[in-house]
């Protein structure tokens, strides 16, 4: 108990305002640059604007993409705004707006799903609540109501435990067979690496496999913790910048490991990010010394958070409540930091038969969907009778007509052995998509 | 003050934008480069260096045949040599990356549809000399392999077709089938010099490629190999079958119609695939290949190696292929339960390459960023 009340004692003290500054900058920044090297690679007309069929998430179906050039213009306006955010510049509108606007892109489609992705939305969303404008922005010279000196000490916390979470059910979900006992998938993605300069050849090594799952298990699951505790923090930093830089090189994961590496850096004391950002800017001069009143303003934040983190505490858990592996039926595998865990790949057919001339053809998915799509659909089981219900549609609005549709897909998970991964007597235009256990998926077998 | 964040923006940038090029050190060999060498100097090239040989007999039996029109020996001699040139190209043809893409040179030697009719009137209503220079001037449908296909194969037998050369417009129709075969040579010349490392050492290129990314070679090839699986799954058996007609057979879909080579093409289609995957070089020795990087990887089927369930699939295919005894385009009504044998066992192979094969390799097949899909 006495822990518990030195941490609501704690909870309850106030910090330096700079800390929220700091995390804000280093968002804003990461962020920026996020969106600029989307827009620079062409994605946005890759993803949003060549398709001609979208992935939309289960209860976001009205979501949808606006249409060429104005996908563009929601980018940009990221970019813009990510920039207010790192300036400090009318920070609650364009934090507000950022969050919507990132989140409306990211619900536009499944086959571009990513963890990091979910794991901006939320900081974001956390973000908007704060007053992370309190110093260092150039709102402090705008609204003089914006200027803070202190903040309760509970919202770095609140930042440090979204960022922990990452790795923290990253880890718990590493707790499998195939990542303990097979070191699968790292077996596989660490020999496709194996020109990787001086240590190429190592990775081709099973031993070298076993060692980094093993060690990235206990990695993820002990982060948040060592990097809570002052006398390990430094050393369990260092660890985290080789990890994430190792990961940068030999996989294609983007912003990620950058992402981890910055935010990262909001687990240091107040002290230390007031040093960074007076080296940077020199001395805050807009500071109010008024302090605000104890916690009053911010219960409602405070309550919310609350909830927020007991939501986020059950969601990587659903996915037990379907049974079997997760890898294979994928029930609920998105949003429960399930990062770096398969290497799947499928291979994907319809069958579809004509109801009114009894006409039977095939149809490979990729006809349709862009290459990126095709991939993401032949694997995974709730957009593989998306897809079904799209092809069901077409058929209908070409004149073709009605249509029973099933799905010939044999997948294969981290090396094991290619199986039928969906019912293939099982018409999909008569199943519909729920949280309840889809019975047309098959069960593992291993 | 702020310009400091404007140092930190550009330092980014540039970290960005240098951080794309992270070039492999190419001194370290591994199995990996071992077996793109491999493919490339002793599988690729020998392959495209065969077409390029066997063109030059076809070319050589094309104005043999010229020189005595209604020689009948003459010309299932130079029939025999179109086949073989077919059946060399389909050998090659896996091998459609470098040269063949970069310069569309595919559309010249082997388009997937022919124009019959637009043939007869390039014969006959041409007031030009028909020359190479003449057919590098027509489209696609109109010449290579199957142009000549249709030029010296007839379905009512050979004096059908010497008929057609000795018989009105006879001059310009064998001058019209001297070119095609003189312009195939070319093609054929050309694109096995731009492979050779004496050549346009396009080997180099594709033994440097040697990441697990997209653009790298064994993602390439990979790709195209589950590309061809799937053509001959649905192209070469599964549409003439009726698959896509509701079982009623498409004797017409069969590639190589004329010829009734279908089968023999179909192998040779197979042969490629095989080859890049075992390694294994025309002379018949094996050296390194993507078997080679499962069997490493330790890759598993069950409980045999994943190499080996894939090797014997090749040869039940080829077995399930030798029981259709006629032409394949007869066979679709005759030997119905045969051909309809053949397409599961593809189907088979089709999956064991394009899931277990691939899952085992760890290459990437898109271009987007991934934190495990």
């Amino acid at each position: 108990m006495s822990l518990v009340n030195k941490t609501i004692r704690k909870g309850k003290e106030f910090a330096g305002s700079e800390s929220l500054a700091f995390f804000r900058i280093v968002f804003g920044l990461l962020l920026f640059v996020s969106e600029v090297r989307f827009i620079w690679k062409g994605w946005v007309t890759d993803f949003y604007v060549t398709p001609q069929f979208f992935f939309s998430f289960y209860g976001f179906e009205w979501v949808r993409p606006l249409p060429d050039p104005y996908m563009h213009w929601v980018f940009y306006a990221l970019v813009a705004l990510s920039l207010l955010i790192t300036f400090g510049l009318f920070y609650r509108f364009s934090i507000i707006a950022f969050f919507l606007v990132f989140t409306y892109v990211e619900l536009l489609d499944k086959s571009v799903y990513l963890n990091h992705y979910y794991q901006v939305s939320l900081l974001a969303l956390l973000m908007c609540l704060l007053p992370m404008n309190g110093s260092y922005s150039l709102d402090n010279y705008i609204i003089k109501s914006s200027r803070l000196d202190k903040i309760p000490y509970w919202m770095i916390w609140v930042l440090r435990v979204q960022v922990g979470i990452v790795y923290f059910f990253g880890g718990i979900a590493k707790l499998r067979y195939d990542w303990l006992f097979e070191a699968q998938p790292l077996r596989i993605w660490l020999s496709a690496n194996q020109n990787f300069p001086v240590i190429g050849s190592l990775l081709t090594e099973t031993w070298v496999a076993f060692s980094l799952s093993w060690f990235a298990l206990f990695f993820d699951l002990s982060a948040p913790f060592f990097l809570s505790f002052k006398r390990t923090r430094i050393y369990m930093y260092a660890v985290i910048v080789i990890f994430h830089l190792l990961t940068h090189f030999l996989f294609y994961i983007g912003m990620f490991p950058w992402m981890m590496i910055f935010t990262a850096l909001i687990f240091f004391p107040a002290k230390l990010h007031q040093k960074v950002l007076d080296f940077l800017f020199g001395r805050w001069k807009q500071l109010s010394i008024a302090i605000p009143a104890p916690n009053v303003s911010y219960y409602k934040t405070l309550a919310f958070s609350f909830l927020f983190f007991c939501f986020q505490l059950i969601m990587p858990f659903r996915s037990r409540l379907y049974g079997g592996n997760v890898l294979w039926h994928e029930q609920g595998f998105r949003f429960s930091w399930n990062i770096m865990l398969m290497e799947k790949n499928a291979s994907l057919e319809y069958e579809v038969k004509v109801k009114g001339t009894g006409k039977q053809f095939t149809v490979r998915p990729n006809k349709y969907l862009t290459r990126i799509q095709a991939r993401q659909c032949s694997f995974q089981p709730d957009m593989i009778l998306q897809f079904a219900h799209m092809l069901h549609q077409y058929y209908l609005d070409s004149g073709v007509g009605d249509t029973e549709i099933r799905a010939v897909c044999y997948a294969s998970v981290n090396g094991h052995e290619s199986n039928l991964l969906i019912n293939p007597d099982v018409d999909l235009t008569k199943e519909k998509d729920s949280f309840a256990p889809k019975t047309w998926i098959t069960d593992w077998k291993q | 003050m702020f310009k400091k964040i404007f140092y930190f923006l550009f330092a980014a940038a540039i970290i960005v934008a240098c951080s794309s090029k992270d070039s492999p050190d190419p001194s370290s060999t591994s199995d990996r480069v071992a077996m793109l060498t491999n493919l490339g100097n002793n599988v690729i090239v020998p392959s495209f260096e065969a077409f390029s040989t066997s063109s030059q007999s076809l070319a050589k039996a094309a104005s043999d045949y010229a020189a005595d029109t209604k020689n009948e020996t003459k010309l299932t001699a130079l029939q025999t040599a179109w086949i073989g040139t077919a059946t060399a190209w389909k050998t090659a043809s896996l091998f459609t990356q470098g040269p063949i893409e970069n310069d569309f040179l595919s559309s010249g030697i082997y388009f997937t549809t022919t124009n019959y009719t637009g043939i007869e009137k390039a014969i006959t209503q041409t007031a030009t000399t028909i020359d190479n220079a003449y057919i590098e001037s027509l489209g696609a449908t109109l010449k290579g392999i199957p142009a000549i296909e249709y030029m010296l194969f007839s379905a009512s037998g050979n004096t059908a077709v010497i008929g057609g050369y000795t018989g009105a417009n006879g001059a310009q129709r064998i001058a019209y089938l001297k070119a095609l075969a003189l312009n195939l040579q070319n093609q054929a010349a050309t694109v096995a010099t731009k492979w050779k490392a004496d050549g346009g050492n396009y080997v180099k290129t594709f033994i440097a490629a040697d990441g697990n990314d997209i653009n790298s070679s064994l993602g390439i090839l990979s790709n195209k190999m589950i590309d061809l699986i799937y053509t001959i799954k649905d192209e070469r058996i599964g549409a003439p079958l009726g698959k896509r007609t509701n079982g009623t057979p498409q004797p017409d879909l069969v590639d190589a119609k004329f010829s009734k080579a279908s089968l023999t093409l179909m192998k040779a289609e197979l042969q490629s695939l095989e080859n890049a995957f075992t390694g294994k070089s025309l002379n018949g020795s094996d050296g390194s290949g993507i078997d080679d990087i499962l069997d490493a990887a330790g890759a598993k089927s069950g409980d045999v190696l994943l190499s080996k369930r894939i090797k014997d699939q090749f040869a039940v295919v080829k077995a399930k292929l030798d029981l259709i005894t006629v032409p394949l385009g007869t066979g679709l009504t005759t030997q119905q339960a045969a051909v309809s044998a053949a397409y599961d066992e593809v189907k088979r192979l089709q999956v064991m390459m394009e899931v277990d094969m691939i899952n085992n390799l760890g290459v990437l097949l898109t271009f987007s960023d991934n934190d495990g899909d």
